[in-house]
């Protein structure tokens, strides 16, 4: 009986600390993988809907400013000090202008130093898990979304 | 396992089973719909058991009110559930809360229709549950 029941604890003392490493560990190798500190995100807002809903987690890939291509859904710091998750509509004067799929208007135009990478995406898929930001929003480091919501 | 452990399980799993089914045919069920249109108007449909939001076209909004009303002593938990491609739209001003009893609520739902909704129908279903608060 007592042979049995430390088994079972020995057990359980393996899966909490194999749990516990994945929580901890990933984030860090993706951020290494993903060349940048916010390799997850939640979305907060309405704004990118359909593409990206409130409380989807996705993936980010640090890229520079003139990387970007116009169609991509990119994250960059705004003149609040935090972050957006707007779709490139177009560059000029070296200037980016990014708009929400769901917002009537654009974006005030940001320079290529505000961009902080894009979302991966699959051929026409963007990354993105339903629901799961909720959890990550709770452990990570959360990337809020400062434009219009609705 | 024991037998007895395994029908105090089956007992438990059949009264919970009964309680939520009981709770659902309880629970208000509406339909909501509204359909995207081009045209810059707003068109009223008059409500019946349904949460129809008439025609709206993109980045206007609309409210539909429920009144909630508790005729008995027993407080009810209210609690609110979407479904459909209508729910990404659709607000409710609150939920998860007590109505205590013989008391009345006023739920507001409101619909705004982004920029990005495509010129079609969008529907789902509203359930409003009342359970009632023993606890």
């Amino acid at each position: 009986m007592v042979k049995r029941l430390t088994i079972g604890l020995i057990k359980f003392a393996i899966y909490v600390a194999f749990v516990a490493s994945a929580i901890y560990f990933t984030p860090k190798i993706l951020a290494k993988a993903m060349h940048t500190e916010y390799p997850l995100a939640t979305i907060t807002s309405g704004s990118m809907w359909p593409a990206l809903k409130v409380n989807d987690l996705i993936l980010m890939k640090g890229v520079s400013g003139s990387e970007v291509e116009i169609g991509q859904i990119i994250v960059y710091q705004n003149a609040s000090q935090g972050f957006t998750i707007h779709r490139l509509v177009r560059k000029e004067n070296g200037m980016l202008v990014t708009k929400g799929d769901a917002n009537e208007a654009e974006d005030s135009p940001i320079s290529e130093k505000d961009v902080i990478g894009r979302i991966v995406s699959i051929g026409t898929w963007q990354f993105h898990l339903p629901y799961l930001g909720i959890i990550a929003r709770k452990l990570g480091p959360k990337i809020q979304e400062l434009e219009r919501s609705y | 396992m024991g037998k007895a452990l395994k029908i105090i399980i089956w007992v438990v799993v059949v009264v919970v089973g009964i309680l939520l089914a009981i709770q659902y045919i309880n629970a208000a069920k509406y339909q909501a719909l509204v359909q995207v249109i081009k045209e810059d108007r707003i068109g009223v449909n008059p409500t019946g058991d349904a949460l129809d939001f008439g025609d709206l076209p993109r980045n206007k909004s609309a409210v539909r009110t429920v009144t909630l009303k508790s005729d008995g002593d027993t407080a009810g938990y209210i609690i609110i559930w979407k479904f459909g491609d209508i729910s990404d739209l659709l607000k409710v001003n609150r939920n998860y809360f007590t109505l205590a009893p013989h008391t009345t609520e006023k739920l507001e739902f409101s619909l705004y229709v982004p920029n990005s909704a495509e010129f079609r129908y969008y529907k789902g279903r509203t359930i409003i549950f009342q359970i009632p608060k023993l606890w």
